[in-house]
């Protein structure tokens, strides 16, 4: 080999490992600052290939469990399903603990074989941003039993087997009324959007309609209606109600599903409806005046048509969740996080129209699909941050 | 060796559930003063990777420290493969770089050898990259049985693997190969060996003291070689298996599985001509033949399969520097040794 080849080849050599080195260099620096973000990602990832709904959420109920004995916590499990574990403090202010909660459930339908993958940047997975929530309380109760986030109050943590909206469900009701448990103030913890407050709180009645053509023909020998044709007609007659005067009030189309496909006859059909107020009074009203007017349209097109209540949330006490709002908002601003107020339903309402203030947080950024969630990776760490330091302030303030 | 109607494998058979205390397999773990390593042979993973390296090392290193390391043996993945590794926590080698002066080859069976020199530990588990539903009893299920039973050397995952396809996920007889080949072999030569459910799996984990004496054959006869050098050095008493429940990986094109069965297949021919098991009495062919239809015609499609092996790591001069001050060994059966 010549001089100059040898010489080409040491350069080349000497370039590529200090490439390798580099690379090295930036990808450990690439590397989560975090492990307890690490450790809430992964359960997150975990959580959401469980299937869901399912009646008391009892596979993802038993990866709950596992996780808060194994930090040595005592946690409890009511009559409907629901976790229930207190962190206590060794010398509380006052008896009462701060509560915070999620969902266990994905309300949304996802496959069973839903399966999430990571990226260096970002997650995915069908119904993700649903397990953010129970996974976040997690890594708060190892912060909390660790000593790395030591508050004057005791915490009580909920994990909720049902959609905190189901009309059965009653347990911010029971807890609210308990008198060893009913918190001096909430939390409540949901996936997306990190920097979102729901200031303006609504009362939300969800109603899902299903209607059902006669695939035989009716009686008159007709050919019977399509599905499809009827639930728009429907959704079309819902949506163009004035329900009060200054349009407060308002029906929103959240999901039209009907017919098999091409070459079927559609014959059942499926509307979700969401009514939001916010005026309790109102709100009544209107979901009384909505599911009638289902039924009789249902009856004109001669349709089996069956309304249920799917969901409810109340308008709650704007004034009662006020300061809770404000200091959230305040530590917000401190983390450099974007602050977004708005408007909509909050199932914090149950407690605040009970006099608790309470509010709930986003722990993440990312956005929401039918297929699948996204999930930004480097938002969850904030979204954990955000959480301990609005719990330290709440254990301070008087709200 | 054992009689064919031997069923003692299937006594060594458990379902991951019984190894799920992992706080007590840490504990047996120090007792024992033993070290695991974890590694990943990958190429071109960067869809699943991620999340195989980020729930093991959350679960088994953060939370539980059973493994001590993890690793991806990576051959030089054109994607993304090695940043995400490196983002989520694993120590990251490219194959070629691992004793650069013996070469290197392309084949899985490469990156589970050089990992042997890579990797610290006293045991070690390889998982595939592949797995779309990846938790952790893919490994304390395969390190399990290695810490609580000191005579065994070599355990083997089992499970239904549910094909995912562009049509979601189908279920499938999943080891089309292990039925069609390996068990009909195994059944006329190896009878012991065919009550193994899954042979050909992609996930096992062994002890080094073992492993290091095992040829490695570079391609896809790595995992059928292991298990029949094992079986004649060992004996079916160094060999488990574990139910792990349910794989969910990529689907295999059915020409990938003919080059696989030849693969497969030319490694048991050496193995059982090594062993005297049967003899082969003219040259064979040295590529794969598989047939393509273009405009109605017939057309040949060769392909060289790689019939590479790599020696027993305890023979590299590097190795044995390497590891000579740990002066393990397996105290485990040994036929060769006349221990059975």
């Amino acid at each position: 080999m010549g001089f100059l080849a040898k010489i080409r080849t040491s350069v080349s050599r000497a370039v590529h490992t200090l490439t390798r080195r580099a690379s090295t260099v930036l990808g450990s620096l690439r590397k989560s600052a975090s492990p307890l973000a690490d450790r809430l990602l992964a359960d997150a990832l975990r959580i959401a290939e469980l299937p869901s709904p399912t009646a008391r959420e009892e596979q993802r109920a038993a990866f709950v469990l596992e996780r808060l004995r194994s930090l040595g916590l005592n946690p409890k499990v009511d009559e409907d399903g629901n976790i229930l574990a207190r962190v206590t403090c060794p010398d509380p202010e006052e008896p009462r603990p701060i509560l915070v909660l999620a969902e266990l459930s994905s309300p949304r339908w996802h496959p069973l074989e839903s399966l999430s993958r990571l990226d260096a940047d970002r997650a995915y997975g069908a119904g993700l941003s649903d397990s953010l929530g129970p996974a976040t309380l997690l890594a708060l109760a190892e912060t909390l039993q660790s000593g790395s986030l030591a508050i004057s109050k005791d915490v009580l943590l909920l994990f909720a087997a049902r959609p905190l909206d189901d009309p059965r469900g009653s347990v911010l009701r029971r807890l609210a009324e308990d008198p060893q448990d009913r918190p001096s103030a909430a939390l409540g913890l949901r996936g997306l959007s990190l920097g979102t407050v729901p200031t303006r709180t609504l009362g939300t009645y969800r109603i899902e309609v299903r209607v059902r053509t006669d695939a035989e023909g009716s009686e008159t020998g007709r050919k019977p209606g399509s599905a499809v044709d009827a639930i728009v007609a429907l959704a079309r007659t819902l949506s163009g109600i004035t329900w009060d005067a200054d349009h407060r009030t308002t029906c929103a189309i959240r999901r039209i599903e009907a017919g098999a496909g091409f070459g079927h006859e559609p014959t059942e059909g499926l509307l979700d409806i969401e009514l939001e107020s916010p005026d309790e009074a109102v709100l009544e009203v209107a979901m009384k005046a909505a599911t009638a007017t289902a039924e009789s349209k249902g009856r004109e097109a001669n349709l089996q048509t069956r309304v249920t209540i799917a969901g409810y949330v109340p308008v709650g006490d704007p004034g009662t969740g006020a300061g809770l709002s404000k200091l959230v908002i305040q530590v917000l601003k401190e983390q450099h996080i974007r602050v977004r107020e708005g408007s909509g339903a909050d199932p914090a309402a149950f407690l605040s129209s009970r006099g608790i203030p309470a509010v709930s947080v986003a722990v993440a950024s990312g956005r929401e699909g039918l297929d699948r969630d996204e999930i930004e990776v480097a938002s969850i760490e904030k979204g954990r941050r955000l959480l301990t330091s609005i719990l330290e302030r709440v254990s301070k303030e008087v709200l | 060796m054992s009689k064919p109607s031997d069923d003692s494998l299937l006594a060594r058979t458990w379902h991951h559930s019984k190894f799920s205390d992992v706080g007590r397999l840490v504990e047996l773990k120090e007792k024992k003063g033993l070290t695991v390593s974890l590694a990943f042979p990958t190429l071109n993973e960067e869809a699943t990777i991620g999340k195989e390296i980020l729930v093991i090392r959350t679960e088994l290193m953060d939370r539980y420290p059973l493994l001590d390391e993890i690793a991806v043996i990576d051959s030089s993945s054109k994607d993304r493969t090695r940043q995400v590794a490196e983002r989520y926590g694993a120590r990251v080698f490219e194959s070629k770089d691992i004793l650069p002066g013996r070469g290197t080859f392309r084949g899985k069976g490469e990156n589970l050898w050089k990992s042997l020199y890579a990797l610290q530990g006293d045991i070690i588990v390889w998982v595939d990259a592949d797995i779309a539903n990846i938790a952790p009893k893919f490994v304390y299920g395969l390190v399990g049985p290695l810490l609580e039973d000191e005579s065994i050397g070599y355990v083997k995952a089992f499970y239904e693997r549910p094909i995912r396809s562009s049509s979601g996920i189908q279920p499938s007889g999943g080891g089309r190969v292990t039925e069609i080949l390996v068990r009909p072999i195994f059944s006329l030569f190896y009878p012991e060996l065919a009550r193994l459910v899954q042979p050909l799996s992609g996930e096992y984990a062994g002890r080094r003291e073992l492993l290091e004496t095992l040829p490695f054959s570079v391609g896809y006869g790595v995992e059928l070689g292991h298990l029949i050098d094992i079986y004649r050095k060992f004996g079916i008493g160094a060999l488990a298996q574990v139910d792990l429940d349910l794989r969910i990986h990529r689907n295999q094109s059915t020409e990938a599985l003919g080059r696989m069965a030849y693969g497969i297949l030319a490694t048991f021919l050496d193995r059982a001509r090594r062993y005297g098991d049967a003899e082969v009495l003219r040259a064979l062919g040295d590529r794969h033949v598989a047939l393509k239809v273009e405009k109605e015609a017939h057309t040949v499609a060769a392909t060289e399969i790689s019939a590479v092996e790599r020696p027993p790591m305890a023979e590299i001069p590097e190795y044995v520097q390497r590891f000579k001050e740990s002066g393990r060994r397996w105290a485990g059966r040994n036929l060769e040794d006349g221990a059975d």
